[in-house]
C-alpha cells in the first residue's frame, strides 16, 4: 500500500473511469511519458491493484430488468451444506453479488431481475432451495441513482 | 455492440482490499417530507461522495439502499457522522455491515 505513488493514483482513477483508452491517452492523462506509463500500469497489475478489467453492459439494453435486494434468514449450515450454498449462489447468473451480514438477516443478495413474475418463480425455485434458507425479505428497487466500479483510491492518502 | 451502446465501457476493477478499504456497508436511508421534496440535492450529493458506489431508489419502507466502501468502521462513523447524516432531509438511516464478499460480479445474465 505504501509504494503507491501520487502517479499510481492518478493511473488507477483513470482506468476505473475507462480501461479503453490507450496507454498515450492515458500517458497525457497522468503527466507521463508513454513507456513509464506502460510500465507503471503493467506493475500494477503484476502486484494485484488491477485485478480485472471488464465491460460494463447496458442494463436496459436487454429488456425491462431491475435489481432487487433479498435478504435471507438462515439456518446453521454444515461446512458441507455451506459449501453447497457458496457453489450454488457463485453459478446462478442472476445473482450479482452476495454478502454475509451481521444484524437481523444474515445474507443480502443482489439479483437482475426480468420481472416480478419471473422473481417470484426465482424465489421458489432456486432462492427457496439453496441451503438452510429460513426466510426472505425482498426489496425491489425502482431506480438505480448512483451505480460506480470505481473505489475512492485517494482516500488512502488520509 | 460498443457502438450499438450495449457494452456502455470497459472499466478496470481495483482490490479494494490492496487499496486498504476494508469495510463494506450498506445504509437504508430514508428521508423525511423535506428530503424528499428537495430530491435533487439528495442525489447530487450522493454523487459526489466517493465512498458511496451505488445507490439504488427502493420501494417500501425506506428511499434508498446505499453500498459503502472505508478503510475501516472507525472511518465509516466518520463518513456517517460529518458528511451522511448531515444531509439536508435525512430521516434515518440504518447501516448494516457486509462481514464477507461472497460473490461480486459485473456481468449481467445473458
Amino acid at each position: 500500500m505504501a509504494s503507491l505513488t501520487a502517479v499510481d493514483i492518478r493511473i488507477l482513477e483513470a482506468i476505473q473511469k475507462d480501461s479503453s483508452q490507450s496507454t498515450s491517452e492515458l500517458a497525457e492523462k497522468v503527466g507521463l511519458s508513454q513507456s513509464p506509463c506502460w510500465r507503471r500500469l503493467q506493475r500494477l497489475k503484476d502486484e494485484g491493484y488491477i485485478e480485472r478489467e471488464v465491460a460494463i453492459l447496458d442494463r436496459s439494453k436487454f429488456e425491462h430488468s431491475f435489481i432487487v435486494f433479498a435478504a435471507l434468514k438462515m439456518d446453521t449450515l454444515t461446512d458441507e451444506k455451506r459449501s453447497d450454498f457458496l457453489r450454488k449462489v457463485e453459478i446462478t447468473p442472476e445473482i450479482m453479488e452476495c454478502y454475509s451480514t451481521i444484524g437481523e438477516t444474515d445474507i443480502l443478495l443482489k439479483i437482475v431481475a426480468s420481472s416480478l413474475e419471473w422473481y417470484q418463480k426465482f424465489v421458489f425455485k432456486t432462492l427457496l432451495r439453496l441451503p438452510g434458507v429460513k426466510d426472505i425479505q425482498t426489496t425491489v428497487t425502482l431506480a438505480e441513482m448512483k451505480c460506480s466500479t470505481a473505489i475512492p483510491v485517494r482516500s488512502i492518502e488520509d | 455492440m460498443e457502438k450499438e451502446g450495449i457494452i456502455r465501457r470497459r472499466v478496470a476493477l481495483v482490490d479494494r482490499h490492496k487499496i486498504g478499504l476494508n469495510a463494506h456497508i450498506f445504509a437504508q436511508v430514508k428521508l423525511n417530507a423535506h428530503g424528499r421534496a428537495n430530491l435533487d440535492d439528495f442525489s447530487a450529493a450522493i454523487q459526489e461522495f466517493d465512498e458511496v458506489l451505488d445507490c439504488f431508489v427502493m420501494m417500501g419502507s425506506v428511499d434508498f439502499m446505499l453500498r459503502i466502501v472505508a478503510t475501516d468502521i472507525e472511518a465509516y462513523e466518520r463518513f456517517f457522522f460529518e458528511k451522511l447524516s448531515q444531509l439536508p432531509g435525512i430521516q434515518e438511516i440504518n447501516s448494516t455491515v457486509a462481514l464477507s464478499e461472497i460473490k461480486s460480479t459485473t456481468s449481467l445474465p445473458t
